[in-house]
């Protein structure tokens, strides 16, 4: 998730620097910059890609969000997207049976959504759902990462059921970038 | 080369992109008192390319002035360029130029050399066109800036303005479309080479050679595409002329490079400009975004665009095609029933 400043740059060095920026392998790339017309030639440019450009006004210009269609949306000033945080392998309280069946339908249905989160945080009891999870479960979190969600698993958590080697998808994690991930979400989900 | 100066580094805009809008250039012009004189044939009310005077039953003056910042970084080729643009404006009109008067504003610390370039670059074109350079003006400016006053002549019953089109006529244009695109990509250094080389050869071409073939054949309207871009210049012909026009798009011919470029985003200012100004009276239909980009695009010395009667348009794209080895068969001239002037196809 690169940002390119180009606040100031006079057309058409705001795309060109874009240009640079992908053609050096970044996939999510936000662009400032201070005028409309630098924000029609960004969207022709993701266009040209297949990409997507999503564009906000912001104080003296625009912000210019370009991705992959349909991936998580890349950090802007105003935060980093959406985090889920989950710390259990059930969902809800009541039925355990009725809760795992609840979390794959929750993961599976949050797979098939146009903007994923972007990022998925397992802790504790959570981490035994990328691991020991059923192949559905995999599957929706295999989908989710395709769209450029991250998956942050806590380390100390496998290592306490003795999961670390059955980790099927997902990055191994710790308590510094799962705090880094909360702390720049602009949405927590914790279900 | 011949100096080392970056010329377009020196420009804000480059070339015909930093022409005024056409909607803007109306706003301008509107309340301006515009005096009657029956021997003014064209005056400014008619968004026309260049006035038409009358002396005498036989003789109208065709005058026109152009002048641009830098659009290529070496300056005999700007200078070339510059001179065949502001030449461009009385062919459009059915005139052969006559004399020709330098505009020049130059920093003071540009090279002698340079400047001198320019001025040898704008001369040889006006004597290629067969008129004189009679004499000029210069001043100093951070920004340089060169073009020509053009006074051509042409008989006042067979001057060719942009509103007389009629339904049934077929469209020419003499040069392929993209210039704009290319010279916006070549100021920030991605242009090929061959690019480049490509931009140079028609921009450095007089419309001389449509010009004379146009004069043979029954032609009924006539402008030249530069600033506005196709689509503007076709729309204002529409309107002058009360008439629709359908254009083939596939019967149009676009630089390969600019084509890739306008996927790309490397698009000109003035481009959208114009597409703010024509797009209402535009129906796009299914047509590429790419494409319709470089319909907008502004174009520094461009081709001629005629109305030309069906009868005539055979012998003279006949005519036109050793002559003019770019010139395409672009749409055809409509009634107009309401709703948009221009149709794409």
């Amino acid at each position: 998730m690169k940002l390119v400043n180009a606040m100031g740059k006079p057309c058409p060095m705001p795309v060109i620097l874009a240009k640079q920026a992908l053609d050096e392998g970044e996939t999510v790339l936000t662009v400032l910059v201070d005028n409309p017309i630098a924000v029609e030639n960004l969207t022709r440019l993701a266009m040209g890609r297949g990409l997507s450009a999503t564009p906000t006004e912001t104080e003296g210009g625009f912000s210019v969000v370009i991705a992959g269609v349909g991936t998580a949306p890349a950090c802007s000033p105003a935060g980093c997207g959406t985090a889920v945080l989950i710390s259990r392998e059930t969902l809800g309280q009541g039925n355990d049976a009725l809760g795992r069946t609840l979390m794959k339908m929750f993961l599976y249905t949050l797979s098939q959504e146009e903007v994923p989160p972007s990022v998925l945080l397992f802790l504790n009891g959570g981490v035994l759902l990328p691991t020991l999870g059923e192949e559905q479960v995999i599957e929706g979190l295999t989908a989710l990462q395709d769209k450029g969600c991250e998956i942050l698993v806590c380390g100390t958590c496998l290592n306490y059921f003795g999961l670390t080697e059955k980790l099927r998808v997902g990055t191994v994690s710790n308590m510094y970038d799962i705090v880094q991930a909360l702390q720049s979400a602009t949405k927590l989900i914790t279900p | 080369m011949e100096s080392d100066v970056k010329l377009t580094k020196l420009a804000a805009c480059a070339g015909c992109g930093a022409k005024v809008g056409a909607g803007t250039l109306a706003q301008l012009l509107e309340g301006l008192p515009a005096r009657r004189d029956p021997d003014l044939l064209v005056g400014f009310d008619r968004s026309d390319d260049a006035a038409v005077y009358r002396v005498s039953s036989g003789l109208a003056l065709v005058q026109t002035v152009d002048f641009f910042p830098p659009i290529d970084d070496d300056p005999y080729f700007f200078g070339q360029i510059a001179a065949v643009n502001a030449l461009s404006d009385v062919y459009a009109m059915g005139g052969e130029p006559k004399t020709a008067l330098n505009l020049l504003c130059v920093p003071q610390d540009l090279p002698r050399e340079a400047v001198h370039a320019i001025l040898r670059g704008g001369c040889e074109k006006v004597y290629e066109a067969g008129a004189v350079l009679a004499g000029g003006h210069s001043i100093f400016d951070p920004e340089p800036k060169y073009g020509l006053s053009v006074t051509g002549f042409v008989h006042p019953d067979k001057m060719l303005t942009n509103s007389g089109a009629k339904p049934g006529d077929v469209l020419f244009l003499t040069k392929p479309l993209g210039i704009g695109v290319l010279t916006t990509a070549g100021k920030a250094g991605l242009l090929s080479p061959a690019g480049l080389e490509t931009a140079r050869t028609l921009m450095t071409t007089l419309n001389k050679g449509a010009r004379d073939v146009m004069v043979r054949h029954e032609v009924h309207a006539c402008t030249d595409v530069t600033g506005f871009g196709l689509l503007g210049h076709t729309l204002e012909m529409a309107l002058g002329s009360d008439t629709a026009v359908e254009l083939d798009t596939k019967g149009i011919s676009f630089l390969e490079e600019a084509l890739e470029l306008a996927r790309t985003g490397i698009l000109p200012e003035g481009l959208y400009r114009n597409r703010r100004f024509a797009q209402d009276q535009v129906d796009a239909g299914e047509v590429p975004l790419a494409v319709q980009d470089l319909l907008y695009d502004p174009q520094t010395s461009g081709g001629l665009l005629m109305a030309v009667a069906p009868e005539a348009a055979e012998a003279l794209f006949e005519a036109l095609k050793p002559a003019v080895p770019t010139a395409q068969r672009v749409g055809v001239v409509t009634r107009y029933t309401g709703g948009k002037r221009i149709r794409l196809k």
